[in-house]
């Protein structure tokens, strides 16, 4: 299983994953950032308002609200609510497990391990890794953005930092173990990305929901990953973040044996 | 001799239709396997069943007597399936520092170096594995095959897109590799002519079954030789060589065609034929090679 994780985590550095996710990830938040600093801007609204553009009052309100943003508010909307968090760990994780399938690496993989369980736990800490490195970069640039930036304030505590950066973690990894199984399923970089986009954005939950509602059965969109991405919050209350750990502990394990099941189960190549 | 590949009642079903067959398949020790069918017949198939890559729908597979979920067992096999498995934006020597990690080989490094010389990839460079061409892309299978100094190779069409002087390459390396090291090697190709110079046993493969499973040797004694003469009544000739000179095995062919198997001089059966008022159109003295052998036990004009 150690080999099996340090061959994946070369691959990862040696095929860029590790760059151009990260990257990927900062870029997507500066680009957010830029917006909201420009929509936040007073004298970017009066200009607007000057060319005549339909600007109220309560665009000012909102303006305001945002440049009294704290970093932390910035991370947990970028990141929790906006959804940005799953697509990237998504497509990310997605493209990079399917790529043992695409050109056929599993055929010098599998020969050599007969017991998929190690193939699966070894991947199931290589996607740690790369999530923690995502995470890592997500929470540093905004660190670094933070004398730069129209937020004044850091905001929270450090129990509330760290538990808004471990339950990211926590989710991105049990989201990244549902990108495995649905590689193992799909085997193919291209249908990845598309399953992975539709899980970010919460097709599924919402679908799980509506279901649900029409057959009067339990809120079960509540015990799924995009529902707990929404339920994050910014300081640390145990009442909501022991049930998001249990449900991303819970979906982990699943997709781990789900996908040890399928793999001895089903042809290789 | 302790066999290196054993399948009992080998059997794989894809949606009903059986593409393996109760294989029952013998490979001993050292042995270097040609492995012989039809486009279609189960090679591949066959192939991935004893890689661990596909699952049998029934039967047993032993390598070097144990079975093939054995750990110990799956870290001897050297496997090259169908198209070589690479990650397209690596250079091969970065897929295969991958396959070494995996192996957990102690000096990664200077294996992969070693082994991409024994195939001829040692100028590949960085290029990334996208841009080779098929006969580049076939010795990278073969590297990543060879690492980890496998006992038993199992082989689907090494040589396929390989110029003259790679195949002569990968025929040295294999024979190199059986005399070195012990190396059991079974290998499937469509160029039989270079089969019958490393084979030492054959299995041959049809619709999924194993039709025969036959010695270099006792393939060298089917192949004899046999006169093969022209004339416009066979049957008459047939009738009466049989009765002039003894001789029972021979065959009657098309167009007037007549292969004699028994020892006989070509000059009796001239003049047996003339005594009795049958007309010779040609005569001659043929060698059967393991082509023709394939092809008459497949049935004429099937491919190989």
């Amino acid at each position: 299983m150690f080999e099996l994780f340090r061959m994946d985590l070369r691959r990862m550095w040696k095929e860029r994953f590790l760059t151009i996710l990260p990257l990927s990830l900062i870029a997507v938040l500066g680009v957010s950032y830029a917006l909201m600093s420009l929509v936040s801007d007073p004298f970017m609204l009066d200009a607007m308002a000057a060319q005549g553009a339909d600007v109220v009052a309560q665009d000012f309100e909102e303006a305001l609200q945002i440049r009294q943003y704290s970093v932390l508010q910035y991370l947990h909307a970028m990141l929790a609510n906006g959804g940005m968090w799953l697509m990237v760990v998504g497509c990310g994780t997605g493209v990079f497990c399917a790529g043992d399938y695409t050109r056929g690496a599993v055929k010098n993989i599998f020969p050599i391990f007969s017991r998929r369980w190690s193939y699966v736990a070894a991947r199931a800490f290589s996607l740690l890794a790369m999530v923690l490195e995502l995470a890592v970069a997500g929470f540093g640039f905004a660190v670094v953005l933070k004398p730069f930036s129209i937020f004044p304030t850091w905001g929270g505590t450090w129990l509330d930092w760290l538990q808004l950066f471990g339950t990211t973690t926590l989710l991105g990894w049990a989201f990244a173990l549902c990108m495995f199984f649905f590689t193992t399923l799909v085997r193919s970089e291209g249908w990845m990305a598309v399953v992975a986009l539709l899980l970010a954005v919460g097709f599924p939950a919402t679908v799980i929901s509506g279901v649900a509602g029409l057959l009067r059965l339990p809120p079960l969109g509540e015990y799924t990953l995009f529902a707990c991405s929404q339920r994050l919050t910014m300081t640390f209350q145990p009442e909501v973040y022991v049930p998001i750990i249990l449900t991303c502990l819970g979906w982990g394990a699943a997709y781990l044996l789900l996908n040890t099941w399928l793999l001895e189960h089903r042809d290789a190549a | 001799m302790q066999m290196a590949v054993h399948t009992a009642g080998l059997c794989k079903r894809y949606r009903g239709r059986a593409a393996v067959d109760h294989l029952d398949m013998q490979v001993g020790k050292g042995e270097i396997y040609g492995f012989i069918g039809q486009n279609g017949a189960g090679k591949s198939t066959t192939f991935k069943l004893l890689a661990g890559l596909a699952r049998p729908t029934a039967g047993q597979i032993e390598l070097f007597g144990r079975p093939l979920t054995d750990p110990t067992v799956r870290r001897r096999l050297g496997v090259l399936v169908e198209d070589a498995g690479v990650y397209p934006g690596l250079s091969a020597r970065e897929n295969c520092m991958l396959k070494a990690m995996a192996l957990g080989l102690d000096n990664e490094s200077k294996a992969v170096e070693r082994t991409l010389g024994e195939v001829g990839l040692a100028g590949a460079g960085s290029k990334a594995c996208k841009r080779f061409s098929m006969g580049q892309r076939r010795r990278l299978g073969l590297a990543l095959a060879l690492l980890g100094n496998p006992d038993l190779l199992l082989l689907d069409e090494p040589t396929n897109g390989l110029d003259p002087e790679g195949i002569r390459d990968v025929r040295r390396l294999l024979l190199q590799l059986q005399a070195e090291r012990g190396v059991t090697i079974v290998v499937s190709s469509h160029l039989l002519g270079e089969l019958e110079k490393i084979a030492t046993s054959y299995g041959i493969i049809r619709n999924g079954r194993m039709v025969q499973q036959i010695t270099a040797a006792e393939l060298e004694a089917r192949c004899r030789d046999y006169i093969t003469l022209q004339t416009q009544d066979p049957h008459r000739a047939a009738a009466v060589l049989e009765e002039k000179l003894g001789l029972s095995g021979y065959e009657v062919l098309p167009e007037g065609v007549l292969h004699l198997y028994d020892p006989v001089e070509s000059s009796a059966v001239v003049a047996a034929l003339s005594e009795n008022g049958v007309p010779v159109g040609s005569i001659g003295t043929h060698r059967q090679e393991l082509e023709d052998y394939f092809v008459k036990l497949m049935g004429v004009g099937e491919h190989v």
